[in-house]
């Protein structure tokens, strides 16, 4: 079984409010990530992780069939959301496709390649977006790294993991646009 | 089209199926899950006399585990294999033959037996360097695959011998993908690329590769190969291998395709399989 996991536990301290509840096109940051997870017919099973200002975003954002869990440390960094989306997944799943919440771009297709890979390799499949030659996401990670996931620390992300390992890099800058919304100005652009 | 009149007999062990085939003579073929043979006999591309229905011979169906190679009965159905995923490749290409009704009922040994170059096996079996056993009247052989396709929906199958087991190796640690175009889920391969990669440390180590519908007879992209192997194995070396892939290759124009065109689908397809293939 593939899952995805959607990060959005950050406090989004440059942006100064809840960005995942930021519209854009008249739909939160947030929904739109989870929109284009749900539409990958691959994936099985969707949670999103959040963190701060959980409620007020379980509010305002239509999860559809995606689950929530909260990170109750999402504070200490971003390794312990994903600790946290991982442990929600690890029974059951032979890989995940990690995204993050504020890529309000990504489309169905780059997602579908992941899990693509993912179905193919199932607990062995290691690979990374990335856009214009720099890391992002999505990330394809099969169960045999699970544990490695498990035991990061701080505000590392996945980052080092990769590395470890020798993730591949699948190139994904000319199929759609990997930005991340991390201040209004940026996602002022994005509506421009 | 309605495919012209023939006999029909049906086969109740493989030594039956031989003697019939050795009455039939030159104009007898054997009939398996019948989704190659078939249509193209609809199309009065064949127009056999006899028709030696081996379907119903027991033994023929199933998959040995066993050291490292998988021994695989000629009878085995491509839906057997697709959800194999101990069999990496194999189970890959079977997943994306055609739909899932003819999956149901083609199998491993009749799509290697036909030899269509167009088909989704015969590339598979020749990047595995796997081989097939065959039994006639004289005995068993067994044909390694760069030895089994020989020209146009040709085999080096004799008139009077049955394909009874295909043998692939297990590869373990290998990667692979398997990428095709066509324009339909249905239709036959415009190009195929069948990959396997073996990575040490970051180093392609080995490579093997097929391709689907580049020629008359399924190829091996020997200039991506030596250009990958020993390389690292990145995005880059990656790319500039794949370059290669339509070099040797002799594409047939069609319908759907002309050769140019034909020729950068495999380059664009080798690159995909690679890439496929290092993420695991």
């Amino acid at each position: 079984m593939i899952a995805a996991v959607v990060l959005a536990a950050g406090g989004a301290s440059r942006f100064g409010s809840a960005k995942q509840l930021a519209e854009l096109d008249g739909v939160p940051l947030l929904e739109h990530a989870i929109r284009a997870v749900q539409a990958v017919p691959a994936i099985e099973r969707i949670v999103v992780v959040l963190g701060a200002r959980a409620d007020e975003i379980q509010a305002g954002v239509d999860f559809g069939s995606a689950e929530v869990v909260v990170c109750e440390d999402w504070a200490t960094g971003q390794a312990a959301s994903l600790r946290t989306g991982i442990q929600a997944v690890r029974d059951g799943a032979d890989a995940v496709v990690l995204t993050l919440g504020d890529m309000p771009k990504i489309t169905p297709q780059v997602i579908a390649r992941f899990a693509d890979l993912a179905d193919e390799h199932g607990a062995h499949t290691r690979a990374r977006g990335m856009f214009d030659g720099a890391p992002g996401h999505p990330v394809a990670l099969g169960s045999a790294y699970f544990d490695d996931i498990a035991s990061l620390e701080g505000d590392i992300g996945a980052r080092d993991v990769l590395k470890r390992i020798g993730a591949f890099p699948i190139e994904c800058g000319h199929l759609c646009s990997g930005i991340d919304i991390d201040t209004p100005e940026t996602l002022e652009d994005l509506r421009g | 089209m309605i495919a012209a009149a023939f006999d029909y007999a049906v086969a109740d062990s493989i030594d039956d199926a031989i003697r019939l085939l050795g009455e039939g003579g030159d104009d007898a073929k054997l009939l398996a899950g019948g989704h190659s043979l078939l249509p193209l006999m609809k199309l009065r591309f064949a127009s056999p006399s006899l028709l030696v229905d081996i379907g119903r011979i027991d033994g023929l169906r199933g998959v040995d585990t066993g050291g490292d190679s998988f021994r695989i009965g000629a009878l085995t159905r491509h839906a057997d294999l697709q959800d194999r995923r101990d069999m990496g490749l194999l189970a890959a290409a079977a997943r994306k033959i055609a739909d899932q009704q003819v999956r149901n009922r083609g199998t491993i040994g009749g799509s290697l037996a036909n030899g269509d170059a167009a088909a989704d096996l015969p590339a598979v079996l020749l990047a595995y360097g796997g081989s097939v056993t065959v039994r006639g009247a004289d005995g068993e052989r067994e044909i390694a695959a760069e030895d089994l396709f020989e020209g146009y929906l040709t085999t080096s199958i004799a008139a009077g011998e049955v394909l009874t087991e295909v043998r692939v190796p297990a590869l373990a640690g290998y990667g692979h993908g398997y990428e095709k175009f066509n324009r339909r889920a249905e239709d036959w391969a415009m190009v195929g690329v069948s990959a396997l990669v073996k990575a040490s440390d970051g180093v392609c180590e080995d490579v093997r590769i097929g391709l689907t519908h580049m020629a008359s007879v399924p190829l091996r992209a020997g200039a991506v190969e030596d250009a990958l192997r020993g390389q690292p194995l990145d995005a880059e070396h990656i790319k500039a291998a794949a370059e290669h892939a339509a070099e040797g290759t002799e594409p047939t124009g069609d319908l759907n395709a002309t050769p140019d065109y034909k020729r950068h689908l495999a380059r664009v397809l080798c690159e995909r399989a690679l890439t496929t293939a290092a993420a695991a």
